[in-house]
């Protein structure tokens, strides 16, 4: 009998269940892909049917559940919190508190009865693992790496918010931590959160805004929110902060600071939010930057993995990366809490003595990330038809040129192919592509397509073999988790009163022959594909690159703003059209707009949508 | 009425302890120490 565990992240947000067999990885998925509710924090119940289908197991074969933070130990550190904010937290108090007195301390118990109800058969003994296990678990163990250090940097799980381990064969030690209050994320939330985005959702919105501003703020911020020491390790000045005593980020003294209130949502961006934002990105990066040093030192490592939150910032990635702190780094691509159920199933595994089988192989154990669902044409046929939509199923090939033909006219295309991508990036199973090389593409896709804010930069996909001809990349990035800088000879010269230019003026610089995917800086969030990562993908990239000379993709999850990604057929098909998107490759199906007919809703499907 | 047994146990129980408590020792440990080499906690293992 093979030993199955299932991993489990709830309650807080981003859901999700992930399935591994004798250490290898199965399934693993967020439950807001079922749910269409984004961020979804309840229990994972479509996500985990999803992981026992997908393996053919019930839920009585399973050896193990291992659940992704340990609510016991994060009530003491919630009572802690109420205990030491008196006499100002009573309304955080009361509100939170009977939540956490009826089930949230019982969590683990709560689970239980949760896969009970899901009537799948008997249900496995169940084990908690510390949040940052979760996370060092799910950077290490899925990592090409035989050996390596481990950075995990988030908001806070049960006590600690930085953590520092050592990973060798099929064991994580832990070297040391930070604690709650003192946290990066919670830092990087706090202005998220102060700048109008939202919390826990916004983070990445902030982190493309920096490039926008100029980082006056950052000695200010060094010198009253956070002190540094030189191994990295910092402390925060909670007289700025309100989470102890609060249901929010940020106070009167945070305001007075920065010399006004909070940006409210959808408000107008300022000067003031571009400068806030350049400033704690770079305060971000000098802290994760000082503590890839450290942990490099303590472990005598040459590889660094990494997860928790802020380990989707990309940019703070790619610093590491150029700065050559470690000769390569390996990212989880669910880093985030849907992560932690893939690390609590992979911590359970190896203390059951589960083997790493894909070290030796040159790849990492994810699958591309490819570890969703995937449905057959047959099904795929079924909707189309029941929907009376027209199409065509040309050969293989055939769907292909077509593709590329369409994107090299200036056309929009849905490619909906294989398994959804586990994780908070579409890496080409789910996903809107366009021509990089078009001026207008960024403004098409932000505004007529996502409906989202103009400001936000698209990512590349680039042929992995073609990636340093175009992009000052040190290592490859299959997920979209590294921002590297355009290639000199790429760049386009600008004009002398480009200089001068300042704040949203920056978006209509053309600065390089890849314009849609340039940001205002010079970087691109690159994601790099090779052949045995994903074949389909790897093929229409090299189809378009035979058509245009341009082994370059524009890359964009498969959604509007404020929607989940794509999962269903039926998802892909209805965002198809909702939005301007011109052409739908769905399987072996071809579908254009203007052979469409007219499409009806019942009510508005932007208010239903909350925005992001 | 749920809520006005909360406000009870917050302002007559919670306070006092947790003002006795964040005086004698802190969990939160808010301070600054800008004579410290570092703020990392080590682990120990057994």
């Amino acid at each position: 009998m093979p030993h199955l565990a299932l991993g489990i992240s709830s309650y807080y947000h981003d859901s999700a269940a992930a399935l591994v067999e004798d250490g290898k990885v199965i399934a693993a998925a967020q439950e807001e892909r079922f749910s269409r509710r984004r961020h979804d924090p309840s229990f994972p119940a479509q996500a985990v049917k999803y992981c026992l289908q997908e393996s053919g197991a019930k839920l009585g074969d399973v050896s193990t559940v291992a659940y992704y933070e340990n609510p016991r130990l994060k009530f003491r550190r919630v009572l802690a919190t109420f205990a030491t904010a008196v006499p100002y937290g009573f309304a955080a108090f009361s509100e939170a508190l009977p939540d956490w007195l009826s089930w949230k301390r019982r969590a683990d118990d709560k689970v239980r009865q949760e896969l009970a109800g899901l009537g799948l058969g008997p249900v496995p003994a169940l084990s908690c693992h510390r949040h940052h296990e979760s996370h060092a678990a799910s950077a290490f163990f899925p990592s090409p790496y035989d050996s390596a250090a481990v950075l995990c940097v988030d908001g806070v799980g049960e006590w600690a918010t930085t953590t520092l381990w050592h990973g060798r064969d099929r064991k994580l030690r832990q070297l040391a931590e930070i604690r709650f209050p003192h946290s990066l994320g919670l830092l990087y939330s706090a202005f998220t959160y102060f700048c109008g985005f939202k919390v826990d959702s916004g983070e990445y919105k902030l982190m493309g805004l920096a490039p926008y501003g100029k980082p006056r703020f950052a000695d200010v911020i060094r010198k009253e929110l956070i002190d540094i020491k030189p191994d990295g390790s910092f402390r925060l000045n909670m007289r700025y902060f309100a989470y102890l005593h609060g249901q929010v980020m940020t106070g009167r003294r945070f305001e007075e600071l920065f010399h006004g209130p909070r940006r409210g949502p959808e408000g107008p961006l300022t000067e003031r939010e571009f400068d806030l934002a350049a400033s704690i990105q770079q305060v971000t990066e000098e802290v994760v930057g000082r503590l890839a040093r450290t942990v490099r030192r303590l472990t005598g490592e040459r590889r660094l993995c990494l997860a928790g939150g802020v380990a989707l910032n990309c940019v703070a990635n790619g610093k590491l990366a150029e700065e050559k702190v470690f000769d390569e780094i390996w990212v989880q691509p669910a880093a985030g809490d849907a992560g932690g159920a893939l690390g609590a199933a992979l911590s359970a595994a190896m203390g059951h003595g589960a083997s790493r089988a894909h070290l030796g192989s040159g790849h990492d154990g994810m699958s591309g990330a490819r570890l969703g669902p995937e449905y057959e044409d047959e099904e795929i046929r079924g909707y189309l038809d029941a929907k009376e939509l027209r199409y065509s199923r040309p050969e293989p090939d055939a769907l292909v040129q077509e593709v590329v033909a369409a994107l090299d006219g200036g056309k929009v295309v849905g490619w909906f192919q294989g398994r959804m991508e586990f994780g908070p990036r579409a890496l080409g199973n789910r996903s809107i592509l366009g021509d990089p090389r078009d001026p207008d593409m960024q403004t098409k896709m932000n505004l007529k397509i996502k409906f989202r804010e103009s400001f936000r930069p698209f990512a590349p996909s680039v042929l992995a073999s073609d990636a340093r001809d175009y992009f000052r990349l040190t290592q490859d990035s299959p997920y979209m988790l590294l921002v590297a800088d355009i290639e000199h000879s790429k760049q386009v010269a600008s004009s002398p009163s480009a200089a001068q230019t300042t704040g949203l003026d920056l978006l209509r610089i053309q600065r390089s022959v890849l314009p849609a995917v340039t940001h205002v800086d010079m970087s691109a969030r690159v994601q790099t594909v090779a052949e045995e990562d994903n074949p389909a993908y790897h093929r229409l990239l090299s189809a378009f690159k035979e058509r245009t000379g341009c082994p370059v993709l524009v890359n964009t999850s498969f959604n509007v703003r404020g929607e989940p990604i794509v999962n269903t057929p039926a998802d892909a098909v209805t965002c198809f059209m909702r939005t301007d998107i011109d052409m739908l490759a769905i399987g072996g199906f071809l579908l254009r707009k203007e052979e469409q007919p007219a499409w009806h809703e019942n009510g508005d499907w932007r208010t239903e949508i909350p925005l992001d | 009425m749920r809520r006005g047994i909360l406000f009870l146990f917050y302002f007559l129980v919670l306070t006092p302890v947790g003002l006795l408590y964040r005086m004698l020792q802190d969990p939160l440990r808010r301070e600054f120490r800008p004579d410290a080499q570092s703020y990392l906690i080590r682990v120990r293992h057994h």
